[in-house]
């Protein structure tokens, strides 16, 4: 958090002074009509901070960053690294990128694109030779919080702008970043279940791909609204990995060992959570996901009166807002340092105006990603 | 009366032809007998080359110096790599040797009560403990090296994830001058690189115990008859593999300046990669470090170029595999037609 300091601390022998004399003005202020005059002093002074600290103290949302030094005049080169393609959501959320990109011809001379495939090792690699080729920009999603900060404090020495999309880095290190709120993804889907249970419950909570920063920040957000409902428990807690496969695995090895579980909250898909507790004949619970996947919405749609859901999701089209961001920067217009999107929810209501019955369940329905480009990613 | 000694006249032209032809019986034996180095560093130089040409911007001081630090954890696992394999056995378990450093300096380092010398000889410690445990394992239980060093590879991976469930923790500013230092484009990490090619060298040729790691790896049988502790040989071969793998992670760990659970994997397929490149095989007793060095430059280069040069990262694999191949059958060939 950035904060400006515009009430000056005193210094240690003013301090003293004040201190010292403090008891005395009290008392002069204490007795008979200066007491009103106190109060008023009081008063002023509580309006003066409230008015310059929230004037003042800029948060990284609000927090402007002047870009004049990195514009240049189009055609640009775009250095853009695919973090991991190992499930469905991170395929689109690149393709999304590269239809974006395909738009501008005019604006983009050439794109560098590099694939990271989860490794923060390789993600440094890649960068460094993005550097080297001097890129006029760099579009990453980090693979670690910590690992890329180095290396995108020498892009920025280099004079590449560092746009941040969809996980961050620590520190201020990069000129802008572009996310939905993975806490709050995690806290919201809990709170809805929390809230269908009555704060009262046995659940099952299936995670992310482990040792990711993405995936923890959205368990944290979770274990925030289940530690304040002591009734809730979670049973059985095991990992995902963000893909069909491994989740109903999973699933089904937690149903075997314990067969009724009231709800659960699942950073997942989706789809193999239901087949697993189909093909185990459990009885549905609250599906507590983050997904606006196809193949669960299609199921979801087909089965309202069965299935009780939520999904709190992470668009894929962020990765076409972070080429927005790109531009603007190089073409030198100020931009915010923090971006936050709230996160989209997909309700029983509004299900039926995401699910797209003619496209694969591979696809992610809040895009901008054209029907043949879904098609030829996922297969008819 | 006086005896006239008869009189060779030898001039310099003869001085220059001698020498010129015992340079090339020297080369002409080296090449002989180390056939894989020349072949790795032809091919390294050629990649050099070939990039510097169709690539300005790899020239360039900037990307140099990128490459020089991105070879050195890679250099280092590959090394400690390399004496399990010369005595036709495998560590798996360097990948994970290398998670569980990072996560162990990212912890301590970081935590109270820790100063940074301490963590480091803990994690040093830590390494050469798995690798001894993995030359227990095959030389006196007799187990296949790949079984036990998958073993200790799994309970190592599980071992970072507990101590360090996701990336994080946070190596401090000011150990970085001690590791990272620069002197002009000559980076700091190389220089610890090359330390370690000097010391292992000499360890492995000119050392006793050197020499019967080599012994072992080429007949185990004729070794022990020969009076070689092959036990012996295969415990140091594969704590010493363990211990270059914890150096590596250190490296790793000031890299990503943190430590991850996982981010050592990728490690383990490449130091083979380098390993075989650089022309020891599997038969054992045969190669050594110094091809394990042109390998580790040859996969670093590569990668660099490929990135460069936009190529897609699946087609990537098919190239590192493609050299590979080709290298390894340039090896074999040497075999049948010497």
């Amino acid at each position: 958090m950035i904060c400006v300091d515009i009430l000056p601390l005193p210094d240690t022998i003013t301090l003293r002074v004040m201190h010292g004399n403090c008891k005395n003005i009290l008392l002069i202020f204490l007795r008979g009509k200066n007491m009103k005059k106190l109060a008023i002093v009081i008063c002023a002074a509580l309006l003066v901070f409230c008015v310059f600290g929230v004037a003042f103290a800029v948060s990284k949302e609000q927090q402007v960053v002047d870009t004049s030094r990195f514009k240049k005049d189009p055609p640009w080169v775009i250095g853009y690294d695919i973090y991991w393609l190992g499930n469905t959501w991170s395929a689109q959320f690149a393709e999304e990128f590269k239809q974006a990109v395909s738009m501008y011809d005019q604006l983009v001379k050439d794109v560098v694109i590099t694939s990271s495939e989860g490794s923060t090792e390789k993600q440094i690699k890649n960068i460094e030779a993005m550097i080297s080729k001097k890129v006029d920009i760099i579009i990453v999603t980090p693979n670690s919080t910590k690992g890329l900060a180095p290396v995108i404090k020498k892009a920025l020495q280099a004079n590449i702008p560092v746009v941040l999309n969809a996980a961050g880095v620590e520190g201020d290190e990069y000129t802008t970043f572009i996310n939905v709120t993975d806490r709050a993804l995690g806290k919201a889907m809990a709170e809805w279940l929390v809230n269908e249970l009555d704060g009262n419950g046995r659940i099952f909570a299936i995670t992310g791909l482990p040792g990711l920063g993405v995936a923890e920040a959205r368990w944290d957000g979770a274990m925030e609204i289940f530690n304040q409902h002591r009734k809730i428990k979670v049973v059985m807690k095991d990992a995902g990995d963000w893909a069909d496969p491994k989740t109903k695995r999973v699933v089904s090895d937690m149903l075997a060992a314990y067969p009724r579980p009231d709800g659960i909250w699942a950073d997942t898909p989706g789809l193999g959570m239901i087949e697993a507790f189909e093909e185990a004949g459990s009885s549905f619970i609250p599906f507590a996901t983050c997904s606006d996947n196809n193949g669960f919405l299609k199921y979801w749609a087909q089965h309202k009166s069965r299935v009780n859901a939520i999904g709190v999701t992470k668009p894929v089209w962020l990765s076409s807002i972070a080429l927005d961001y790109a531009f603007r920067i190089l073409q030198g217009n100020p931009v915010f340092k923090d971006n936050f999107i709230p996160p989209c929810v997909v309700t029983e209501e509004n299900v039926d105006d995401f699910v797209r019955f003619d496209l694969p369940n591979g696809y992610w329905t809040l895009c901008h990603l054209s029907d043949e480009r879904a098609k030829a990613l996922f297969g008819e | 009366m006086k005896m006239t000694q008869p009189h060779i006249s030898f001039g310099i032209c003869d001085c220059v032809s001698i020498a010129l032809l015992n340079m090339f019986t020297t080369i002409q034996f080296h090449f002989r007998h180390n056939k894989p180095i020349f072949i790795i560093y032809g091919i390294l130089v050629l990649f050099i080359v070939g990039s510097m040409a169709i690539f300005p911007v790899f020239r360039s001081a900037t990307n140099l110096s990128f490459l020089m630090n991105q070879a050195v954890v890679l250099g280092i696992v590959s090394l400690g790599q390399t004496i399990p394999i010369l005595m036709s056995g495998l560590d798996m378990s360097v990948g994970s040797v290398m998670s569980l450093s990072t996560t162990i300096a990212a912890v301590l380092m970081g935590g109270p009560g820790w100063t940074w010398p301490l963590v480091l000889i803990l994690i040093l410690a830590t390494g050469t403990a798995v690798g001894l445990i993995n030359g227990l394992g095959v030389a006196k239980l007799n187990m296949v090296p790949i079984i036990v060093t998958l073993s200790t590879m799994i309970i190592v991976s599980g071992l970072a994830m507990f101590i360090l469930p996701q990336p994080g923790g946070y190596i401090p500013e000011n150990i970085y001058k001690y590791f990272l230092f620069e002197v002009g484009a000559f980076q700091g990490p190389v220089f610890y690189y090359i330390v370690i090619i000097c010391i292992l060298y000499f360890f492995l040729h000119h050392t006793v115990r050197g020499r019967h790691i080599y012994a072992t790896g080429g007949d185990k049988e004729r070794a022990s008859l020969t009076g070689v502790r092959v036990d012996h040989a295969i415990i140091t071969g594969y704590a010493l593999s363990g211990l270059l793998s914890s150096a590596a992670g250190i490296f790793l760990a000031l890299r990503i300046s943190s430590g991850a659970p996982t981010v050592g994997n990728p490690f383990l397929l490449d130091s083979i990669t380098a390993v075989l490149l650089g022309g020891t095989t599997f038969v054992g007793g045969r190669g050594g470090i110094i091809g394990t060095v042109g390998g580790t430059l040859v996969l670093t280069v590569l990668a660099n170029v490929l990135v460069m040069a936009e190529v897609h990262t699946y087609w990537q694999y098919i190239v590192r595999a493609g050299v590979l191949f080709v290298a390894v059958v340039a090896y074999t060939m040497k075999r049948r037609f010497a």
